[in-house]
């Protein structure tokens, strides 16, 4: 009882009032119970090992019934099961994968034209150039004397361009050749303000040298 | 120390086989079967669904004998599977009737309602209507030390919990009672 006394001072520490309750359960139970518990139980387990050992039959009742099936089938069905098998086999196979390998390639050939992009204007940066400035403005640029003279020394040793015109090929009939005749009815055309004003111009000089 | 060494000679004399097996396991059923059932009894109520968890828990031990390690007491270990099997019991019992919406009368404390001799004004059945208020695991813990004086030490190898939780679980049960008991 030495069990018994710790556990009610434990209880009364907790609470007086539990501890003063009784401990006992008040549930009944059937008259000789526990007499026949013993060998209701070895039977039970007799009959669980039985059962596991033989191929227990669960109901006779379906043991009994045909395993047939009763569902139908339409007719031919199981002839064209392999054509139809062997049809979606032949379809085309589409490969997800091959748009994977086209921007993979993609990809590469955007990274080479960049790299070949840095390293050509790096390149052009480094070589020695004239200012912006300077290359817009070359056409205000009075040219030398000399590059003048070289330029025309190199122009008259040029080869005179062949052609295929007879009089443009002679080139004797660049010049006009005029007679008095057709001077004054050139001039009749003219009208007489424009000759007078032309003649005040050149003081009357050019009129010789167009005969 | 007599006990432990006839449980141990028991178990020796089942796992020779034959006709000792029997024997031996019907020496085991009688010592323990008391014991074993009050304690299901307390937890499922009903005597009849306590007598099917009682068969059911010693065909386990029958099953699982064979492969019992001797440096466990045996008490301890069929009380294990007791409690599993009360456990199991209720959870199964639970789902049945949250499926079934009609069965709601069938609680624990409806069944108490339905015992025999059963007197509200009486305070051992009061304190029955108290125990079943508690959450299942202080349930377990109450009933084995208030009604079976179990040790703690023999509690926290059945439950595989600590000796301080178990003290703590039975501190805040019966602080639940004494208020079930006091002002329900």
């Amino acid at each position: 009882m030495l069990k018994a006394d710790t556990i009610q001072k434990e209880l009364k520490l907790i609470s007086e009032a539990v501890a003063d309750l009784p401990n006992t359960t008040p549930f009944s139970v059937p008259d000789h119970y526990f007499d026949g518990l013993t060998s209701r139980i070895l039977q039970n387990i007799g009959q669980f090992d039985a059962e596991e050992e033989k191929d227990p039959i669960l109901s006779p009742l379906l043991q009994s019934l045909q395993k047939e099936n009763p569902y139908q089938v339409p007719a031919g069905y199981f002839q064209q099961l392999p054509l139809e098998l062997n049809r979606e086999q032949t379809t085309p196979v589409v490969q997800i994968f091959a748009w994977k390998k086209i921007i993979g390639y993609a990809a590469a050939a955007c990274l080479a034209g960049i790299l070949f992009l840095a390293f050509f204007f790096e390149k052009d940066a480094a070589a020695p150039s004239l200012p912006v400035a300077q290359k817009t403005d070359w056409e205000s640029q009075p040219l030398s004397t000399e590059s003048i003279q070289t330029y025309l020394m190199e122009s008259d040793q040029l080869q005179p361009v062949e052609t295929t015109d007879p009089e443009l090929s002679s080139g004797n009939n660049l010049l006009v050749d005029l007679t008095p005749t057709m001077i004054s009815e050139i001039l009749k055309e003219i009208p007489e303000n424009d000759i007078s004003s032309y003649m005040a111009q050149t003081g009357g000089n050019e009129m010789v040298s167009l005969n | 120390m007599h006990v432990l060494s006839d449980h141990n000679e028991w178990v020796g004399q089942f796992k020779k086989g034959g006709s000792e097996k029997e024997q031996a396991f019907t020496k085991i059923v009688k010592h323990f079967q008391e014991k074993i059932y009050w304690q299901i009894r307390r937890m499922v109520i009903n005597h009849e669904d306590a007598d099917d968890v009682v068969q059911n828990v010693f065909i386990k031990a029958w099953n699982g004998l064979d492969n019992f390690r001797e440096d466990a007491k045996l008490s301890t270990w069929l009380y294990r599977i007791a409690v599993n099997e009360s456990l199991s019991f209720l959870e199964q019992k639970k789902k049945r009737e949250a499926v079934s919406f009609d069965d709601v009368s069938d609680t624990l404390e409806n069944k108490i309602h339905a015992e025999k001799g059963f007197d509200e004004s009486k305070a051992i059945w009061k304190l029955q209507l108290a125990v079943q208020q508690l959450p299942e695991k202080q349930r377990i813990v109450f009933n084995m030390r208030y009604f079976e004086e179990m040790p703690y030490e023999e509690m926290s190898q059945i439950l595989d919990t600590s000796v301080g939780a178990l003290k703590a679980s039975y501190h805040h049960a019966v602080k639940k009672i004494e208020e079930f008991i006091l002002n329900g």
